[in-house]
């Protein structure tokens, strides 16, 4: 095999792929083709498949993605002045869909979603402020979900956004506005903080002082009942000492038949009693049995 | 020398001048870091097919003036007059010396720079280039394919003048086209790969062509040191400056083959290329590389959907069969560019975050930061109604409180079809849903109970709420979890949080030691009762015990005293003096023994201080 066939059907075939690249466009489901000649428009393919077209720069087509597309207002939150004076930040998404392909790719630079995207956001950010500075911050933030106007304030900037884009003509159809994110201004935030903090140091407050009235009313009653406990003990024994007593009583009658002896044991008893402590004597020798010690008498005994 | 010579160097260097110029306009179309080092190539390529083109016209200069001489010498009839004819009396010969002798070198040292510039430079700036415009990528790959068929095709051609005698200077400027129709190739190769889902091939392949620029400034700066030292033998063909060795190899693939069957030889011992088996590659190679492609193309026809993936079919853009989708399997499909599929993991469970996306860590605790935190507010039916947040005097507004959220959303795609083609970018669009119903539920949930016990019905409410929604968007996506894990009070007030719980901990420690306090109080208090009621009953017991054995004491006494009464009687004397010695034993006493005298007696009764009160030595108050 020589050169140049091999040559020849290497050319041919790449001809006939860039021929197809330069002369075969695909329209997909999702999407519309607006075909210019020499900048005009010339068709508008909304039916997917493939189309035929004459190479660049006679004619240029341009896809245009008819899904509903969806963006973010502004690429950070908002600070908006509400009804009642408050302020918050707040950031919408919205939805959007190609209806007027021609118009759409007039208006936008060749169809350009980005540029689109940005006088759109003009006119949502517009619209989202002015529905917003008609509500209080109750209608965005509230414990009673009844009292919230989240869904209404929504379709009211929709609605507005609606009238502003139809006017205009922008050949587009706004779907919805849907609120992302709400906010507080930095220097709120911390206001926010210190009253969290407040609010939790209420909380521990409580809790501390409900300690210490739980422990005192314990202490208390334990107090109370230990000296209840002894105080009945006291009592108790006081009563059987009585009992005692009454019950000793019986044996003086025993005493009474001897009353000398009694007596006589009774002092005996209390002598003892007094010469249990350190007790010094002062004796002269008259004193029982010291007068055994007269050298110049006889024994009593003796007597 | 002839003047298609000069018409082939002509067409060479505004070839690639218009190519360079192309590719230069390419590039900045669609913003392909690979165009953009393809054009600094085909750059290098106008600037050597110039310098060939102008070393061409001295040549021909040369051989015409030469020419002319030697028409001039017949004429005359004697060659003396001219053999010592001084160096002017040949212009264009001395034209063409000094040529190469300066210019060649200097533009060939200007051409190393800026092959060494084009390795380096672009290295790092081409990564910050903004990504490739797919949606111009059809237009530029045909006109960068038609510029290489060109560039491919009057390449060849050149490169075969090139190999006849004398006209070998178009070669340099041959191979730089070869090179530029490769390149042309590799910038088409590149931009399919990021229509592929392959976005850093574009990058990839221009730091290729970038090492190539540098590996062609070593070998240019390698040859003008060398040709230094080059030995000169007269009449022996010199190779050009400018002429780049491997611009030649990559320019013509063909003769790396030649190098290889070389080296075979040389390796082998025998002619390894004289073998039918290399002769049948050498021949069939094109067509081999012709059926290879149609294998790629034929491999085209056909797709493989992985198990828990959908595909969407579609020919010329248009959804094939009932909705264009197709599930897991093989199937058959029109070839690229006519078919395409677009897969998706529709049985995959997908995940997206609402809020804070938290940093991988052991321990998540709420004082310490563990992700870029995103606040949201969250009503507080808080203690005090009246609560300010930023109102102005004489408005009323409802606390609000904030928290820091991490949110999972786990989701399904149910159908395909409508997921694709109803909205443009359906996650984007879910993840705002996601977001929009947790900022709603949250601006009037109650703080406490979020954090607490009602945390499982918020996120079940949260669910539906997304579900219904996404439906209402009419997504395809089925929502399988909202997770509230990850839902904590901000970081700078999370620390009061906690002193909360340590509170609650303080009031119930207080508690129980109130209680230990009570249990010890009571126990203690009902033993020493006991014991106050048990001495009670010995008292009584003793008394009682004592009295009776007292009275009957008292009774045998009373035997024993009515033998010897009175206190004259022995009972009583004996019991006296038992008494009196038993119990005065240890007192002191004094004995008067006289009675009859008038001395005064004193008697000092006081105690007598211990002896060591009074010697001891005490220590002075300085000393330890």
């Amino acid at each position: 095999m020589k050169r140049t066939p091999l040559t020849l059907a290497v050319a041919i075939v790449l001809l006939v792929i860039f021929g197809l690249m330069l002369f075969v466009y695909q329209v997909r489901l999702s999407e519309v083709a607006v075909v210019t000649f020499f900048g005009k428009i010339a068709q508008v393919k909304t039916t997917p498949g493939p189309g035929l077209r004459l190479p660049y720069p006679i004619e240029q087509v341009y896809d245009l993605d008819q899904r509903i597309q969806n963006f973010e207002v502004g690429d950070k939150f908002e600070e908006i002045k509400l009804a009642d004076q408050n302020i918050i930040l707040l950031s919408v998404y919205v939805g959007y869909q190609i209806s007027d392909p021609t118009n759409f790719f007039l208006q936008w630079n060749y169809g350009s979603i980005a540029t689109a995207e940005r006088s759109l956001g003009d006119v949502v950010r517009s619209c989202k402020n002015e529905v917003a500075g008609r509500h209080d911050f109750a209608d965005f933030i509230s414990a009673d979900p009844r009292q919230m106007k989240f869904t209404q304030i929504e379709h009211e900037i929709l609605a507005e956004v609606q009238k502003r884009v139809n006017e205009k003509h922008f050949g587009v159809d706004i779907k919805f506005v849907q609120i992302q994110k709400i906010g507080l201004p930095e220097s709120v935030t911390q206001n926010v903080f210190d009253r969290m903090t407040s609010d939790r140091q209420f909380y521990i407050a409580k809790i501390q002082s409900d300690g210490e009235f739980q422990s005192n009313n314990i202490r208390s009653v334990a107090d109370s009942t230990a000296s209840k406990l002894l105080s009945d003990a006291d009592a108790q024994a006081l009563t059987i000492r009585g009992e005692g007593e009454a019950q000793m009583m019986a044996s003086l009658a025993v005493l009474q038949q001897n009353p000398s002896l009694a007596t006589f044991n009774m002092q005996i008893a209390a002598m003892e009693q007094f010469l249990q402590k350190k007790t010094t004597l002062v004796l002269d020798l008259s004193t029982s049995p010291l007068q055994w010690l007269k050298m110049d008498e006889p024994a009593k005994t003796d007597k | 020398m002839d003047q298609n010579t000069k018409r082939t160097g002509l067409m060479n260097w505004v070839v690639l001048l218009g190519a360079a110029i192309g590719m230069w306009l390419i590039s900045s179309y669609i913003n392909s870091a690979a165009a953009v080092m393809g054009t600094i190539l085909t750059g290098f390529g106008l600037l050597v097919a110039l310098l060939s083109y102008f070393h061409i016209g001295l040549l021909e200069r040369e051989q015409f003036e030469k020419m002319e001489l030697e028409e001039l010498s017949k004429s005359r009839g004697s060659e003396s007059l001219f053999v010592t004819a001084a160096a002017d009396t040949f212009p264009a010969k001395r034209s063409r010396e000094q040529f190469e002798r300066f210019f060649i070198p200097t533009c060939t040292a200007l051409l190393c720079l800026l092959q060494a510039a084009a390795a380096y430079w672009p290295w790092k700036k081409l990564a910050a280039m903004p990504p490739l415009i797919t949606d111009r990528a059809k237009l530029a790959m045909s006109l960068l394919g038609l510029m290489g068929l060109i560039l491919f095709l009057l390449g060849k051609y050149s490169s075969g003048l090139a190999r006849l005698k004398g006209l070998r200077l178009l070669r340099p400027g041959a191979a730089y086209m070869q090179l530029s129709a490769y390149a042309c190739v590799a910038v088409i190769g590149a931009i399919a790969a990021v229509l592929g889902g392959v976005p850093k091939v574009d990058l990839i392949v221009a730091r290729v062509l970038c090492v190539v620029s540098g590996l062609a400034a070593v070998e240019t700066l390698l040859a003008l040191v060398l040709e230094g030292y080059r030995v000169r033998v007269q009449g022996r063909e010199t190779r050009l400056l400018y002429e780049s060795r491997l611009v030649g190899l990559l320019g013509q693939p063909e003769a790396i083959i030649t190098t290889a069957a070389h080296a075979l030889d040389y390796q082998f011992g025998f002619k390894v290329s004289d073998t039918w088996f290399y002769r049948f590659l050498e021949k069939a190679l094109g067509w081999l590389v012709l059926v290879q492609l149609g294998i790629l193309v034929l491999s085209t026809c056909f797709v493989i959907i992985e198990p828990g993936d959908q595909a969407l079919l579609e020919c010329f853009g248009k959804p094939m069969g009932e909705n264009g989708v197709i599930g897991p399997g093989l199937h058959l499909k029109p070839p690229w560019p006519i078919g395409r599929t677009i897969p998706y993991h529709t049985e995959r469970v997908q995940t997206f975050l609402v809020g804070a996306d938290p940093e991988p860590t052991q321990t998540i605790a709420w004082t310490v930061a563990h992700a870029k935190e995103e606040n949201f507010l969250v009503a507080s039916r808080g203690l005090n109604t009246e609560a300010q947040t930023n109102q102005q005097p004489g408005s009323k507004s409802p606390p609000v409180s904030l928290v820091s959220v991490s949110i999972p959303v786990q989701y399904q795609i149910t159908n395909l079809a409508v997921w694709a083609y109803t909205n443009e970018d359906p996650v984007t669009l879910l993840t705002n849903i996601a977001e929009r119903e947790v900022i709603q539920y949250l601006a009037s949930a109650d703080f406490d109970d979020l954090m607490s016990r009602g945390r499982g019905a918020a996120a079940e409410a949260l669910r539906q709420s997304i579900q219904r929604q996404a439906d209402v968007m009419n997504l395809g996506a089925r929502i399988i979890l909202v997770g509230l894990e990850d839902i904590h009070p901000p970081t700078k007030v999370a620390e009061v949080f906690e002193k909360v719980v340590g509170a609650s901990e303080t009031r119930e420690a207080r508690i129980l030691q109130a209680l230990a306090h009570q249990i010890s109080t009571n126990a203690w208090a009902k033993g020493q009762s006991n014991k106050i009621v048990m001495t009670a009953e010995a008292d009584r017991y003793g008394a009682i015990t004592n009295a009776t054995a007292r009275a009957l004491l008292f009774s045998n006494q009373a035997l024993a005293y009515s033998a010897a009464p009175g206190p004259q009687g022995v009972y009583e004397q004996q019991a006296f003096l038992a008494a009196l010695m038993e119990n005065s034993a240890d007192d002191r006493k004094y004995i008067l023994g006289t009675t009859n005298s008038s001395n005064i007696l004193i008697f000092n009764l006081e105690d007598k201080i211990r002896p060591e009160l009074l010697t001891d030595k005490l220590p002075s108050p300085n000393s330890k």
